[in-house]
């Protein structure tokens, strides 16, 4: 990657990655949505950088509209619910945070290992930067089955959507601007309309617990 | 101009709840995209392609025959949706001011469909398709009680899990283009990408391929990844469920035809995603089968039959002979009408017994001899009776599983239709006939007959096929698989 210097590259995808790690370790919803705020801001700083040093105005548009979508208004809409539905604890069914956290770890093994074929392919200072996407993935799919609270499956999507991006940016520099706007849009509007479904869940249930939504079968 | 209609009508839409405001203002909507579309198809049939101005639109013969399933199915379940949401309100399941709401979301949806068979670019059918997800989200949930809310909970998550993987693909397949085409829209462009699939790189590109058809499979609703789609499909209203299941999973099939066009031309061969196809077509097919037998849920029984006809197609079209894919064209036509009509059906009978339980409702021959007939029409047609057009249409595709070497296959998959049958069968006739419960109340106008259309066209299209169709079909084949 011309311009970013290898060694803040590393230290930003160990920003990534260790925000990813405490978002599968927290136990309060609220604590998590921070950390994956800071996370998303690590995201467009590093596209930010990247797109000054190679003077690519497009580039740069991608990391701003990023930072105003995706690190502002998200966070925003999102601890509006928690506090409506004084939501804190995160829901933990079938793993534990500690070994949940020991999950996660084996995961970022196999995202390196995954990523293994790839990496001839690219610049050598991308390979980090892919496992580290993948581990992103694999962290929110791993979120979303064990924790049981709304809000944190749409983190865990949101976190799925980070490590895409992340991916995307280190194999191609991103994809084209109308696409890339277009999939940030709907990210965005997924997540208005999961704030909306979760006030109505509220409604009738009284709490964003997904397990008691059980009725349909067959 | 085809989107700029639906998108200005949605936000039309949101103007008043009065009722003749919003009939005009649908009907205006309706009339304007029939004859934009129509001519659309028109052009792309006679010319091949038609591509608008600014080149980001474009058209051939397999998006026309996407966007006549759009268009048809939206004028008839629209214009459904006029007498059926009066009469929630009437009964106060809806409040009169929500349904502007309603109206405008399924405006956005069809907006989101028509710009997923316009564009030529793959990035911007994800785009669409991801649009279409959270387009009817709020529709699945529109009655907001218990367990609409949960449909359209694992709805949303489900099938935006399953589409971010497509994004990845989409992603990988940039990846392996950009230095080829450059990296601007051209590299995800369906026009540009066949001159250098050969050159495409394998590894980005397997894995790419793979991830776009399960990430597009799952809103398909492929067997294993169709959980989803029976909560879906039997909370929404059903209007929406005509247009979930006739349409929104040809659209997302649309979106797996694509890549699969691409990819065999590239060096995976034409069969890796044909066989992955036909695998998924398979099991969806397999599976549904002891699910339609014990089903105890009207609508459900419905949303299962859309499975295992999207196994069907996946069959057809994963087979990849030039005759599979014809049958596969045409089945995907004669699905869609049958389905939106079947839903439409169901939905007011739904209505008019206030339960969705098969067991409850009984003798419908007595109380309303009109929707008896059309249900009788339906069933023959679902289940691919002869002489209606979904026969012909399947016995093309079993044929090619014969042709082309997999006689156990064909045999299963037959056995599984005969099975199939005869549960639909027996549901069907319980219903019918039996002794009505004294709450249903008989009555009905004879205009309930005008539902019967789209049947009539299946059975029309099941003994004559106009050499137009044909033509238009056969093109329809040669986007697919490319060549002469």
């Amino acid at each position: 990657m011309a311009g970013i210097s290898e060694n803040v590259l590393n230290l930003i995808l160990f920003v990534l990655l260790t925000c990813g790690l405490i978002i599968v370790y927290s136990t309060r919803v609220k604590k998590a949505l921070n950390w994956w705020t800071l996370q998303t801001i690590a995201v467009s700083i590093l596209i930010l950088v990247q797109g000054v040093y190679s003077g690519e105005l497009e580039v740069i548009v991608v990391g701003v509209l990023l930072l105003i979508g995706k690190a502002a208004i998200i966070p925003i809409l999102l601890r509006r619910v928690l506090r409506e539905s004084k939501t804190e604890w995160v829901g933990e069914i079938y793993l534990k945070r500690t070994s949940s956290l020991v999950v996660a770890g084996a995961l970022t093994l196999l995202a390196y290992n995954v990523t293994e074929p790839l990496v001839t392919l690219s610049q050598p200072g991308f390979r980090n930067g892919l496992a580290v996407g993948l581990a992103l993935i694999f962290y929110g799919l791993l979120l979303m089955m064990i924790r049981k609270v709304a809000i944190v499956q749409v983190l865990g999507i949101l976190l799925i959507d980070n490590g895409i991006f992340l991916a995307g940016f280190f194999l191609t520099q991103g994809l084209p601007l109308l696409v890339e706007v277009g999939s940030m849009f709907d990210i965005l509007i997924g997540v208005v309309i999961t704030v909306i479904l979760s006030k109505q869940m509220l409604e009738n249930y009284h709490s964003l617990n997904v397990d008691h939504m059980r009725s349909l079968k067959g | 101009m085809l989107i700029g209609v639906a998108i200005v009508a949605a936000v039309g839409m949101l103007m008043s709840s009065k009722d003749f405001y919003l009939k005009l203002m649908n009907c205006v909507a309706l009339a304007l995209l029939s004859v934009s579309g129509g001519w659309i198809i028109r052009q792309t049939l006679s010319h091949g392609s038609y591509a608008s101005e600014s080149g980001l639109l474009y058209w051939d013969a397999l998006s026309a025959l996407l966007l006549s399933v759009i268009i048809i199915i939206s004028v008839y379940v629209i214009l459904f949706s006029f007498g059926y949401m009066e009469k929630e309100v009437r009964e106060k399941k809806v409040p009169q001011t929500r349904l502007r709401w309603y109206y405008f979301w399924i405006w956005i949806f069809i907006a989101t469909m028509l710009l997923v068979v316009s564009t030529p670019n793959l990035g911007i059918i994800w785009v669409g398709i991801e649009g279409t997800t959270l387009a009817t989200t709020l529709l699945v949930g529109f009655y907001r009680n218990k367990q609409a809310v949960e449909a359209a909970w694992k709805y949303v998550i489900l099938c935006t899990v399953g589409i971010s993987f497509a994004l990845l693909g989409t992603m990988l397949l940039f990846a392996a283009a950009a230095p080829l085409l450059g990296q601007t829209l051209n590299a995800l462009d369906w026009r540009m990408l066949p001159k250098v699939a050969s050159e495409l790189d394998p590894n980005l590109t397997r894995l790419g391929v793979l991830f776009a058809v399960v990430g597009y499979g799952a809103k398909v609703g492929f067997a294993p990844m169709h959980a989803w789609l029976p909560d879906a499909h039997s909370q929404a209203p059903s209007p929406v469920s005509a247009l979930l299941s006739a349409v929104l999973l040809n659209c997302a099939l649309y979106a797996i035809l694509r890549w699969y066009s691409l990819s065999r031309l590239t060096t995976l061969g034409p069969d890796f995603v044909g066989t992955i196809l036909m695998s998924f077509g398979f099991l969806s097919l397999g599976l549904m089968v002891g699910f339609i037998l014990l089903q105890k849920d009207l609508k459900r029984l419905l949303a299962y039959s859309s499975v295992e006809h999207m196994g069907i197609l996946a069959l057809g079209f994963g087979l990849g002979t030039r005759e599979a894919v014809w049958g596969a064209s045409l089945h995907l036509l004669f699905h869609g009408l049958t389905k939106a009509n079947l839903f439409v059906i169901i939905g007011s009978l739904v209505q008019k017994t206030g339960t969705r339980e098969i067991s409850r409702i009984r003798g419908i021959f007595k109380v309303w001899p009109y929707t008896g007939i059309i249900m009788v029409f339906g069933l023959l047609s679902i289940t691919g009776t002869p002489p209606f057009g979904t026969f012909r249409s399947e016995i093309i595709i079993f044929a090619g599983l014969f042709k082309t070497g997999h006689p156990v296959l064909g045999f299963l998959t037959i056995l599984f239709l005969a099975v199939i049958f005869a549960g639909f069968l027996y549901h069907f006739l319980q219903m019918l006939y039996g002794n009505p419960s004294g709450q249903h109340q008989p009555g009905e106008s004879a205009s309930t007959l005008i539902l019967i259309i789209p049947l009539l066209v299946v059975l029309f299209l099941g003994l004559f096929i106009p050499q137009s169709l044909n033509q238009a079909l056969n093109q329809v084949v040669v986007a697919i698989l490319g060549g002469v």
